[in-house]
């Protein structure tokens, strides 16, 4: 039970550290990816479907081909641009495993430091989360239907082309 | 009627594009509508809080789902405040040319559909939703005009709001997690014990409110995004965006859920104190007009947030007058700031001067705005300034009410020395077929400037309807 | 025993750091986006932990629906707006971004 939530995180972890480590940029876009995967697979384990499967196919999915689509459309660095990332690229994100381990084993443990006197009330609910969406989160509801509204014209409005209509 | 504050500007914004095929200059005037609606709205909300003396609190249903919402005395200034700038940035925006004109005008109104639900909201979580909301439509409006500088000033809003965004998240996620509720009333009533990790996500959403609001350790950011937006767009964020998204939603968690602790108290008055005198001398130091204008803006939200920090009910009291007189006179300054720009092309101090012979209007509301600003007798930032002095005075923070005064004299110098060089002296060279801008420009800018005139002159009604306001909000 | 609650906050943690390390290291814009993506990935997987342990999953699952849904949309429109600057400046490089002083 432990070993393979213990398994699930690294597939979460390990992902991440190199998305932010690869050279390559497409190479990052698909390690966030399979980090997503794992996200979502540690969403099922919790007991959360909807939301894994919500990040498997819009976080995992969608953000994925944004992401490609972005780097495939500004691939134009110059080659000596190029080389000068490369030389001091691996330099500058090399701490960041070690910094990642440390800090996980920091906190595992001086867990008597952060984690004490934690008592969490267990509250029992009863709907499902449709029904907690519709009837609770109203707000966020239409909070969501405006931020789509939002992109979807920051999107129009920032690739407009031709003539600017002037008036 | 509170759900109009939402649905209303929402509407105009989905029929935009509508407008857009077919009758395209009738989009600025479905915009304007809207914002006169919503003001006469707020208005309406205010004098019947006062006469009846309780908050309007919705628990209203649409469609079978809950919405909770409430105006209360906060909120209901909040919201006037909102629909004012907003009518200002509009009218302005009609006299520059603009590309795409309904897409601007629908993005300011879903901003402003963002903003209303931010200050009627009551629940932490949707808080976040709305901060969102104005955030991503502030990127868009910042890089309206597809230039150089557009984009390099919303992608560093971008950094910043995106570390703004993760922070408040895990503040929230913390908070969730120990009172198993969102509500305000809820996690108020669920945040019994000080356990560290209370306080771990106390300190998380603080610093997140902190970057929004732009704070002077966390400010890198604003002057660039309100030098690099377009002159309409810097009206909108200085005036309401970060004011509201930062200032407005700090008071309001603290109000409704935290509550005033001693810590708090000194943190955010430290804080205030740096960004109020910090500023003030970097704006001194500014060669371009709307550089320090906005520089003057941090130094403002510093006093709003120490007479907030203080906890007493004439702290409280002065922190909204001076966040309404705040927003009037700092719009005014960059509709000022705007005309100027849209008359000369120039923005360099240095390269301006003699413009108060050239444009009259602009050169005198631009005097009244500098003198609100400063503090200066008649006006009404004089009212709001005394009553924080007089806020920190009485609940002991003499040094920092001595830091306040010494301040307003630093902002009046640097604002007496933008009008020596963009309005008086003698007119440079290239700038003698300067005219007047049109009436769309300076509009605005004289209602401002009533504005701040009629809020000195009648300043006894003023606070005597922020008193019956804030009665309701301490309890 | 592991405590659920202690092992996801540290790999909540870890994303954290590494998402902010990344944001301030990057020089490409496109890898600033990506470290805001990791640090979005933690707050997700709080939200859902903090849930689970007290007992409102189904709560956390509307909450974490609706973060999904708006990092999408922030993440369409500063893909756009970097796009846009590869279009003006012919480079992603922030440490060029210097129209500012002062």
């Amino acid at each position: 039970m432990e070993l393979h939530l213990l398994i699930l995180i690294g597939l979460l972890v390990v992902p991440a550290i190199l998305a932010a480590f690869a050279m390559d940029l497409l190479r990052a876009a698909m390690a966030l990816l399979v980090s997503s995967l794992g996200l979502a697979l540690i969403m099922f384990n919790l007991g959360a479907p909807l939301a894994g499967s919500f990040e498997l196919s819009v976080g995992a999915g969608l953000i994925t081909v944004l992401f490609v689509n972005a780097i495939s459309l500004t691939r134009l660095i110059s080659e000596e641009e190029r080389l000068e990332r490369a030389k001091d690229h691996y330099q500058r994100f090399a701490i960041l495993p070690l910094l990642a381990i440390a800090l996980g084993v920091l906190m595992y443990l001086r867990q008597d430091f952060w984690a004490t006197g934690l008592s969490f009330v267990k509250h029992t609910e009863t709907q499902t989360v449709g029904e907690i969406l519709w009837q609770s989160r109203g707000l966020d509801l239409i909070g969501q239907i405006v931020i789509i509204m939002v992109g979807v014209y920051g999107v129009a409005i920032l690739f407009r082309r031709g003539k600017q209509d002037n008036v | 009627m509170v759900l109009a504050f939402i649905f209303v500007p929402l509407l105009g914004a989905a029929i935009m594009p509508i407008m857009r095929k077919f009758w395209v200059k009738g989009s600025t005037l479905v915009t304007i509508a809207v914002t006169i609606f919503m003001l006469v709205g707020s208005f309406l909300n205010i004098h019947r809080e006062v006469v009846s003396k309780s908050s309007i609190s919705f628990n209203q249903s649409l469609l079978g789902e809950k919405l909770m919402l409430s105006i209360d005395g906060l909120s209901a200034v909040v919201l006037m405040v909102i629909a004012l700038v907003t009518l200002a940035t509009i009218v302005f925006s009609a006299g520059v040319p603009i590309g795409r004109r309904s897409g601007f005008n629908a993005l300011v109104l879903l901003a402003v559909t963002g903003m209303n639900g931010l200050t009627m909201a009551t629940d932490i979580f949707s808080i976040y939703v709305f901060i969102e909301i104005v955030s991503i439509s502030s990127f868009i409006l910042i890089v309206y005009n597809m230039d150089d500088v557009g984009t390099e000033s919303s992608f560093k809003y971008i950094v910043l709001s995106a570390v703004a965004t993760v922070f408040l998240l895990v503040g929230i996620a913390t908070l969730f997690a120990i009172t198993g509720d969102v509500s305000f009333r809820g996690m108020a009533a669920g945040l019994r014990s000080n356990a560290p990790l209370a306080q771990f996500g106390l300190g998380f959403i603080l610093f997140a409110l902190a970057l929004k609001a732009g704070l002077m350790p966390f400010h890198g950011w604003l002057p660039d995004a309100y030098t690099g937006a377009p002159v309409s767009v810097s009206i909108l964020l200085a005036g309401v965006v970060t004011k509201v998204t930062g200032v407005y939603t700090l008071m309001r968690i603290i109000i409704a859920v935290f509550g005033f602790s001693d810590s708090f108290s000194s943190l955010v008055m430290i804080l205030g104190s740096i960004s109020m005198t910090l500023a003030a001398f970097m704006a001194m130091g500014q060669q371009d007009f709307k550089r320090m204008l906005a520089f003057s803006s941090i130094s403002q939200v510093g006093y709003i947030l120490m007479s907030f920090a203080t906890g007493t009910s004439i702290g409280l009291i002065g922190a909204v007058f001076h966040f309404f007189n705040h927003a009037v006179f700092k719009s005014l300054l960059f509709l000022n700031a705007g005309a100027v720009e849209t008359a000369t092309g120039v923005r360099k101090l240095d390269d301006l001067g003699g413009l108060a012979a050239k444009m009259p209007v602009t050169g005198i509301t631009s005097i009244i705005g500098s003198l609100s600003a400063a503090g200066v007798p008649p006006l009404a930032g004089f009212w709001s300034k005394l009553l924080i002095i007089i806020a920190l005075w009485s609940s002991g923070y003499r040094f920092y009410a001595f830091l306040a005064i010494f301040t307003s004299v630093v902002t009046l110098a640097y604002l007496l020395y933008m009008q020596r060089q963009v309005f008086f002296g003698k007119v440079r060279q290239g700038l003698e077929g300067v005219k007047e801008v049109s009436p769309l420009l300076y509009g605005p800018a004289v209602l401002m400037a009533l504005l701040a005139v009629a809020g000195g002159l009648f300043y006894p009604m003023v606070i005597r309807t922020l008193n019956a306001l804030s009665s309701l909000l301490i309890k | 025993m592991f405590n659920l609650f202690v092992v996801d906050w540290i790999a909540v943690a870890i994303l954290f750091c590494i998402g902010l390390y990344t944001m301030v290291a990057a020089k490409n814009m496109l890898r600033i986006l990506i470290g805001y993506e990791i640090m979005t990935k933690g707050v997700t997987l709080a939200l859902i932990t903090a849930g689970s342990v007290n007992g409102k999953i189904a709560f956390s699952q509307a909450l974490a629906i609706t973060v999904i849904v708006i990092e999408v949309v922030f993440i369409a429109i500063a893909l756009a707006i970097v796009i846009i600057t590869q279009k003006t400046k012919r480079s992603l490089d922030v440490r060029k971004l210097t129209n500012f002083k002062g």
